[in-house]
Parts: structure tokens; sequence; C-alpha cells
């Protein structure tokens, strides 16, 4: 009876060790999550003209877009701060790449962010009345702790393109189309503050800031 | 009896063996060695993406082209002065319910896209009362997460139709989607960019964009008979 007992054991042993050195075909799974901040063309005080609305300003029919103060001709910036499991500090582990992408009426520039090892799509935010510049941004993350990215994606349009465009001026409409990112509650609505105020209401923030994201997402990126 | 015990202690040396494996395994999988095993590089689709797109951006554009009666090109619209319905004194445009085009020409039946796509956004724009413009977003879940964006813009009869195409002229040409002509302009490589195709409708345009191939898109497309 030990005797059978002792084969037992080693046969577990032999297939422990086995079980080490043969390749795995499971699935390698890393967490993610992606705060995406203000394009303003200044980092402080990036300069708030209209906050969370839909469509026209104001409108508080959804956090869809926030206005943010800009001048014709200005650098528009992807900022992001990424947390990337497995990622070593400040690599880069995500591009973000600018296309124009017009509305039917308006100039809009569309930035998609694809993750840098599994070409998984990690979200897409939109700057409407600006120009792409057609860059590809590199998008730090790290495993622990936040990376900050910043790169120029657009310059703010002015004109805009055909008297179609409902704008009051130079700006940047800054929102998304996705299902998946959440939208801060830390910027007001925009009836709590929009430029048409009497008196006009505008807010400063240092967009840089990790806690002034605008979009935030997370995910799993499958290797 | 004998057999019967040899046959279980093969089978109790087997469990063993595949428990051992699947312990070896899981202790392989654990997260300070995975890092060992990512993959060193650039996803090889999106490499590939990216070098196609670097040689695409040194490619030659359409200024003006015509084609199927579309005007496309880098900047045409501003060129041809959009719908011909607004003027930022008489009849500014203004954003207003989407809701306003249901029953109109310019409506965009919900269940075009499959349930595989949820709809994310939605706007409409009106000049003079006359609505002008609809658009809707549908994305799709991670990690395709595809986009699909569907326009729909009313021009004055006798207004020129244009839109802006930004890629390179080889990759923009004429299609016909059911019993209309249009303009494609085939994405580099779906879905890390955009197949956009031009309709000419009666009332204007109907352009639909989406982060697939033609023959999906067109598919998307034929649906808005």
């Amino acid at each position: 009876m030990r005797r059978l007992l002792a084969l037992v054991v080693l046969a577990a042993l032999v297939g422990a060790v086995w079980g080490l050195f043969v390749p795995t075909a499971e699935a390698i799974w890393a967490v993610y999550y992606l705060k995406v901040q203000p394009g303003t063309p200044k980092d402080d005080p990036g300069v708030l003209t209209c906050g969370w609305h839909s469509g026209a300003c104001p409108n508080d029919a959804s956090r869809t877009a926030i206005d943010w103060d800009d001048y014709g001709g200005s650098t528009v910036y992807w900022r992001s701060y990424l947390f990337m499991q497995y990622a070593q500090h400040d690599t880069v582990v995500a591009r973000g790449y600018s296309t124009q992408y017009d509305t039917a009426i308006c100039y809009r520039t569309r930035v998609r962010v694809v993750h840098y090892l599994s070409g998984q799509s990690m979200g897409r935010v939109y700057y409407t009345h600006t120009i792409s510049n057609s860059a590809t941004v590199s998008i730090k993350g790290s495993g622990s702790g936040w990376s900050y990215s910043k790169g120029s994606v657009a310059a703010v349009a002015d004109p805009e393109m055909t008297d179609d465009c409902p704008w009051g001026g130079t700006h940047i409409h800054q929102g998304d189309d996705d299902n998946y990112f959440s939208e801060s509650p830390t910027f007001p609505w925009s009836t709590e503050c929009n430029v048409g105020m009497h008196p006009p209401c505008t807010k400063s923030y240092d967009v840089t800031a990790s806690d002034k994201w605008q979009f935030y997402g997370s995910g799993r990126i499958q290797y | 009896m004998i057999p019967l015990l040899r046959a279980l202690v093969i089978v109790g040396m087997l469990a063993a063996a595949a428990l051992g494996a699947y312990y070896g395994v899981r202790l392989l999988a654990d997260e300070g060695e995975v890092r060992a095993d990512l993959p060193p590089g650039m996803a090889p689709a999106l490499a590939e993406f990216e070098a196609s797109l670097q040689a695409d951006r040194l490619k030659p554009r359409l200024d003006d082209a015509v084609i199927n009666d579309i005007h496309v090109g880098v900047d045409v619209r501003s060129e041809y002065g959009g719908s011909g319905y607004c003027n930022s004194d008489t009849a500014p445009p203004e954003y207003t319910d989407p809701a306003a085009a249901k029953g109109t020409e310019l409506e965009i039946p919900s269940g075009l896209v499959t349930a595989a796509f949820r709809e994310a956004y939605s706007e409409a724009v009106e000049c003079g009362g006359v609505l002008i413009a609809v658009e809707r977003m549908y994305n799709m879940p991670p990690p395709t997460e595809a986009g699909v964006t569907i326009d729909r813009l009313r021009v004055l009869p006798g207004e020129e139709r244009a839109w802006n195409l930004y890629g390179a002229a080889e990759r923009i040409g004429p299609i016909t989607v059911g019993s209309k002509k249009g303009v494609v302009e085939r994405a580099i490589k779906p879905p890390f960019d955009t197949t956009t195709i031009i309709l000419y409708e009666g009332f204007g345009m109907t352009v639909v964009r989406a982060d697939l191939s033609v023959e999906e898109t067109a598919k998307i497309a034929e649906g808005l008979e």
C-alpha cells in the first residue's frame, strides 16, 4: 500500500514539474484605468466656458461635452493619466491617433486610443471646432501608479467650416461617444456655469492635476 | 480483484498527475512570472497599421474631385457653402431635439446597426426652422469598440453636394449601394481607422462612417434605403 501511495505522490510531482515548463495558452488579462484630461492650450489655467451639456449650451440633457476657452489656431492637447497593470513605470503602453472626423456641419478631431501590445481599443474622444494635425501620440502607463502623457492633437478652427455650424466663436467642445467612459462630476453642469450668463461664468482649473479628469475609463486588456 | 486495484491505482496516478500539472500551470500564471511572457512590442496588426498610416500620409490628396455628383476633397465644404439653409444673421444654426427628424427624410431609423452596437449620442441642427442635419453615433463594447457614425444633411435644391475627405486619393472612389450612387473612402486598416461612404440623396447626402470594412459599412448604408 505504501508503494502505491509513493507512486501517486511521485506522479503528482512529475505532473507539477511538467505543468511548470509546458507553455500555457491561458489568456493573460491586465486591468487599466484611464483618465482623459481637458485639451485646453494652457496647462494652468484651463478655462471652462460651458459646463456639461449635450447639443447647445446651456443644456443639461446629459454629460456629453464641456466647452473650453481657446483662440483660433491655438493648440489642442491630449492629456491623460494611465494605470496599466504589469507595465513598467512610464512606458508607452498605448497610442492615440488623431484624425479629422467632421460632423455634418462643423470641424471635429477624433482621438482614438489603442493599446500598444494588443491592438485593443481603449476609447475615443472628440474635440469639435478643431482641425486635426494627424498626430500619433504615445501614451504612457504604469503598473505602480499613474503615468501622465501630453501631446498636441489639433488646432482650434477659425473660421468654422460653413454657416451651418452652431458656435459662438472659437472654443474646444470636448466630448466622447463612448458608452464606456464615465464623466467627471468635478465640473459643473452648463446651466450652473456658462459664458452666456449674466454676469458670464467661467471657471479655471489646473488641467494637469490628476483629479481634474474629464473622462474616466477602465477595462481589461487581453494579451 | 487485483486487476481492479491496478486500474484504480492507474486512474489515481493520472488524476494526481493532472492535478499537479494544473497547479503547476497556475503557479506559472502568477503575476510576477507573467511579465516575462508579455509580448515584446507592438501588436502586429497595429504595427502594420502604423506603417501603412505613415506611407499613406505621404500620398497625394484630392483637392476637389467630383465623383457621382459629389464634391470630395480636403476642404470642399467650406468652398461649397454647406446646406444653403443657414445664415449667421438671418437664419443662424441652432441645435434641436434629434426626435425632430422622425418621419422626415433625415430620419435615421433605429435597428440599422446590429444589436452588438449601442447608441451613444445623437444630435440635430436646424436653420430658420428647417431641420438640416442629424447625426447618430454608435459603438460596440470593448475590446472591439468599433464606432459607427451616421449623418444626414439636407441641402437647398440646386446646391452642390460636398464632403471633406482627408485620405489619400487612391483610397477614394465611386460606389453604388442599393439604388444609390456615392463615394467611398476605404479605411487604411479597420478597425484602427474608418471607412466612409457618402450617398447622393434627393434631399442632400447620407454619410456612413464605420471602423469596419467597406462591405460591412455598405450593409449599414443599405439599411437607410
